[in-house]
């Protein structure tokens, strides 16, 4: 799984593709507010982004990929 | 080139072509939605076609095209002149991109910035905002060439990358890599295409630092779309353009490139607290500067540094005085404006020149963009290149003057605007240089030692490619052509019918048979199953049966020697009769080998819709073309080299033969005049005519000028016909541009067009009547791979003469040839045919021999419009021939037309009367 929703975070890890922003804005539109941990992800699908950014999701953990974690960071604040 | 790619190129061709044609169809019936639906089609199946391949632009161009037309064809946009002119536009550039896939060249940044542009141009025929659709087209074509006023503030967007990640830039640029920030504004179609934007940017060759952001403020979660793109992407990479830009070339329009001057990122960042303490800092550390102290200074800021915490405003600042330290030549100004800042906190503003920050309390300047400067300096480099490229134009046009006036000014302008007014006058005096010389060469060299910088960095664009046009090549001097067919510069490959010898057929009289298959098995007759095979097979097969030819007329010789060396009749007559046979055979293969070089005059009339549609366009009049007989077909060496004489005669037929139409209307002529290009077959010859209902040529008017130029004497002037003096056009030196404006100018170039048609065996025939309009008549060979010669005896050497020069041959009595004024002569059925003796033409000094009845053999040949007798030893028969031009030395003997191989191995030179008599 790339994706792994628990209660109050979502768990990104390795790709995620376009495919999955769908099934992520649906688990976001139920919830909030969300922490994410994007610690094993390396690259994540832009569609994705911009649902966490429309959620106001905060980031746990950042990745350790720099190219992205450079990325996020330049939209996402780190959460509590 | 593999084969697929070659295949996409023929068919590519085939259909831009296609495309014109429709579009100039559509022209006249705007509102049919059959021709619409086609042209759709066409440019549909061509996009998908290039997406087959590596073609970005072509795509990106066709695909602006096929939604053009979809929208037409739905309604949504009514089709106009305007849209035409776009699509013809599109289309040329289209074909200039073939050209260069063709010749291997990369796609250069200057075309992918035309095909950005010509896809903007037909995209804002769809859009009713077509305003602002051609704001963008200015501004995405501002982007490629570098020019562009970047619609975002730099340094703030610089303020968003972490220090680290700058630092790292700034030491990057410091050993000399050049550093850019790329905007990507990716379509919000992109996810639906399969893009990832962020791997795209993430992936730029060079890549520091990527950072997004959201276009427009996020709708509440139920409404937002996941897979409709809001994000923009800015990128600090440390790479060359040209690789950013092949990294972006699938989408140069959605990305903004600008250069970014190492010292913009120079911005320290952090808590602000402290304020004046500092003072004692800045003051010590201005002095170490202004004493070249920089080791003092490195201490001062070293202990400072150790002092700080790490957070602070200060510290960033400090940070960056160590990092501009390490550099091999510290830069002391921007040391001294980053120490002056310290006192105010306020970041320098790196654009404004170093000399203002002398006066250390007041560094910040009014804000400003900080690549404000760079941008001039951008500006003032593409006005330089410009000029640059202005001046090393060709020097021989008529406008140097005009083009060297209109780049002193720019570039006076720019030296003033630059501070450097000093350089104006002798950049005048330069000038003054330059008209008076007719060379743009000085200002060029002034140009590269005055703005050095410039260019260095100037990039010179690749020139477009120019559009071969296969019928130049055909037009050479008639040695040229001949059977050995040169291989054309495009592999512009013939359709081919399968043709299937009749082999069955009866030997007996070659020459009714060979007229029938002409006749009956036409390219365009045969079954649509055709294919399409590369010319230089068929010459190679051309060739080979030459070969043949050849082969096969050594069997009579063979059988002669059979009977009178060896004595076998028997063998003689068997050998004979395997001629007949294989005679038979060749005749068949040659015949048809000439049917798949046939092609139709379509080949040459297609252009014309376009051309003719041009020029009337440009000039102001009405002309509607016809075409006729475009079926009619001819070997493809005579059609190509139909194209530029039929080119040259329909271009003067605009130009100057059409009136005005309102002159039209005067006279009583319709406004619109017609000019129409029949081709039809007449025997074994093409008959190509252009007509045209304009003014004419004024035929007392041409008697003058030729004879105020000395061209005709006084009687003849007198003598001469009406219709004879329209033919004076036809001597050289008769176009001259005083002509052209005293007369309706038909004599442009005509005899150039005369010679052309001359050199393929063609004839030419003028004729017009003043105030009702001209007409010209070109009568050409259908095939002119096989020579029919006659071969003559002189001087014991045998020479072959074309056959569509000869009469007659006579003989003429010894007493019947008259002297007259030195020059032989001799009267032919009441008419005076003055003789030559071949011999004396060939340098030769045997006198003519006389048969037993004492009378000259004489061959009657036609020169020109005149009969000449040429007197031989004997005649001979006549033969098919493959003529071979001469090649090498020999190819300066213009009394040659070429030399054949003849049965029994000897050599047959082939005279050419026109040039030798």
């Amino acid at each position: 799984m790339t994706i792994e929703y628990r209660d109050t975070e979502v768990v990104f890890a390795e790709i995620v593709g376009v495919e999955d922003a769908e099934v992520l804005l649906a688990w976001l539109q139920e919830r909030s507010p969300v922490q994410a941990d994007f610690s094993a992800c390396t690259h994540m699908h832009p569609a994705n982004i911009q649902v966490l950014m429309a959620a106001g999701v905060q980031v746990a953990v950042w990745p350790v990929a720099a190219p992205l974690e450079c990325a996020l960071r330049s939209v996402f604040s780190a959460g509590s | 080139m593999n084969e697929l790619l070659a295949q996409f190129l023929s068919e590519a061709r085939d259909a831009l072509e296609g495309i014109g044609g429709k579009l100039m169809e559509l022209e006249r019936a705007p509102d049919d939605e059959e021709l619409m639906t086609q042209l759709f089609r066409v440019v549909h199946t061509l996009k998908g076609n290039s997406g087959l391949f590596d073609f970005p632009e072509m795509s990106r161009v066709l695909h602006a095209g096929e939604d053009l037309m979809d929208a037409v064809r739905h309604g949504e946009v009514r089709y106009s002149q305007t849209l035409a002119d776009r699509l013809l536009d599109a289309m040329d550039f289209v074909g200039l991109l073939c050209d260069g896939i063709e010749a291997d060249k990369p796609v250069s940044a200057d075309m992918a910035a035309e095909a950005v542009r010509q896809a903007k141009a037909l995209r804002a025929l769809i859009s009713p905002d077509a305003e602002t659709s051609a704001q963008a087209v200015s501004e995405a074509g501002a982007v490629q060439s570098g020019s562009v006023a970047p619609t975002f503030p730099l340094a703030e967007q610089l303020a968003r990358v972490p220090e680290v990640v700058r630092m790292q830039a700034w030491a990057q640029a410091r050993d000399g890599a050049p550093l850019l920030w790329v905007r990507y504004v990716p379509s919000e179609e992109c996810f639906y295409q399969g893009d990832d934007p962020l791997h795209q940017a993430n992936q730029t060759p060079g890549w520091l630092w990527t950072g997004m952001s959201a276009r427009a403020a996020w709708p509440a979660l139920a409404e937002l779309d996941a897979y409709r793109c809001m994000l923009d992407f800015d990128v600090l990479v440390a790479a060359d353009r040209g690789e950013v830009e092949a990294h972006y070339r699938y989408v140069p329009d959605q990305v903004h490139i600008v250069e970014v001057p190492a010292l913009c990122l120079l911005i320290p960042q952090g808590d602000s607290n402290g304020g004046p303490v500092y003072e004692d800092f800045v003051e010590d550390a201005l002095a170490l500067i202004d004493h070249q102290d920089l080791t003092g200074f490195k201490r001062a800021v070293d202990t400072m540094i150790q002092l700080s915490s790490s957070s602070l405003w200060l510290s960033s600042a400090l940070r960056w005085m160590q990092l501009l330290l390490t550099a091999a030549q510290p830069d002391t100004a921007a040391l001294r404006r980053l120490v002056s800042a310290v006192n105010t906190f306020e970041n320098p503003d790196w654009t404004e020149p170093a000399a203002a920050s002398v006066a250390p309390a007041k560094p910040a300047a009014p804000a400003q963009s900080p690549i404000h400067n760079n941008v001039h300096a951008m500006a003032l480099k593409n006005v330089i290149d410009v000029q640059r490229e202005v001046l090393a134009l060709p020097d021989d046009a008529a406008w140097l003057p005009g083009r060297i006036k209109a780049a002193v000014a720019s570039l006076s302008g720019c030296l003033k605007a630059f501070g450097r007014q000093s350089e104006v006058p002798a950049l005048e005096a330069l000038a003054a240089t330059a008209l008076a010389t007719q060379t743009a060469a000085p200002l060029a060299a002034w140009l590269d030692q005055a703005f050095p910088e410039e260019a260095a960095v100037a990039d010179v664009p690749a020139a477009p490619v120019a559009p071969v046009a296969v019928a130049t090549a055909t037009v050479a001097p008639a040695v040229k052509v001949s059977a050995t067919v040169p291989a054309a510069p495009a592999p512009a490959p013939v359709v081919a019918a399968v043709v299937a010898p009749a082999m069955e057929s009866e030997p007996a009289e070659p020459e009714l048979q060979e007229a029938d298959v002409r006749v009956g098995r036409r390219p365009e007759e045969a079954s649509p199953k055709s294919l399409k095979v590369d010319q230089v097979k068929i010459d190679r097969l051309m060739n080979l049966i030459g070969e043949m030819v050849v082969a096969k007329n050594a069997m009579p010789y063979l059988a002669n020697r059979a009977e009178t060396v060896f004595g076998v009749r028997e063998l003689a007559r068997e050998i004979k009769g395997q001629y007949a046979t294989i005679n038979r055979i060749s005749e068949e293969m040659q015949d048809a080998i000439m049917q798949i070089r046939m092609m139709p005059v379509s080949f040459v009339f297609q252009r014309f819709p376009r051309l003719v549609r041009d020029i009337s366009r440009r000039l102001g009049k009405q002309v509607n073309l016809e075409l006729e007989g475009q079926e009619t077909a001819a070997d493809k060496n005579i059609i190509e080299s139909l194209g530029d004489p039929l080119v040259h005669i329909v271009r003067n037929s605009l130009d100057h033969g059409f009136e005005m139409p309102e002159v039209r209307t005067a006279a009583g002529k319709p406004a619109a005049g017609t000019l129409r290009i029949a081709a039809r077959q007449e025997a074994d010859r093409v008959v190509i005519e252009i007509t045209d209902d304009g003014k004419g040529i004024d035929a007392q008017a041409i008697k003058l000028k030729a004879y105020q130029k000395g061209l005709i004497d006084e009687a003849t002037m007198d003598r001469i016909s009406d219709q004879e003096a329209v033919n004076l056009v036809f001597i050289p030196g008769f176009s001259t541009s005083e002509v052209i404006s005293d007369l309706s100018g038909r004599g442009v170039g005509m005899d150039v067009v005369r010679t052309a048609i001359e050199q393929v065996h063609g004839n030419i025939v003028l004729e017009s009547t003043k105030g009702q309009g001209t007409r010209i008549r070109l009568s050409l060979p259908l095939s002119m791979a096989v020579t029919n010669v006659m071969t003559v005896e002189s001087n014991q050497q045998m020479f072959g003469i074309p056959m569509d020069a000869v009469v007659e041959t006579v003989r003429v009595p010894r007493a019947s040839v008259r002297t007259i004024k030195q020059r032989k002569a001799t009267l032919l059925r009441g008419r005076v045919v003055p003789l030559r003796d071949l011999n004396a033409v060939l340098g030769l000094a045997a006198p003519p021999v006389t048969n037993d009845s004492d009378e000259y053999a004489v061959l009657v040949v036609r020169v020109g419009d005149e009969s000449l007798g040429l007197v031989v030893d004997d005649f001979h028969e006549t033969a098919d021939i493959i003529l071979k031009p001469l090649s090498g030395v020999l190819s300066g003997l213009r009394a040659y037309s070429g030399s054949a191989l003849m049965g029994d191995g000897s050599v047959l030179m082939v005279l050419n009367t026109k040039e030798m008599l």
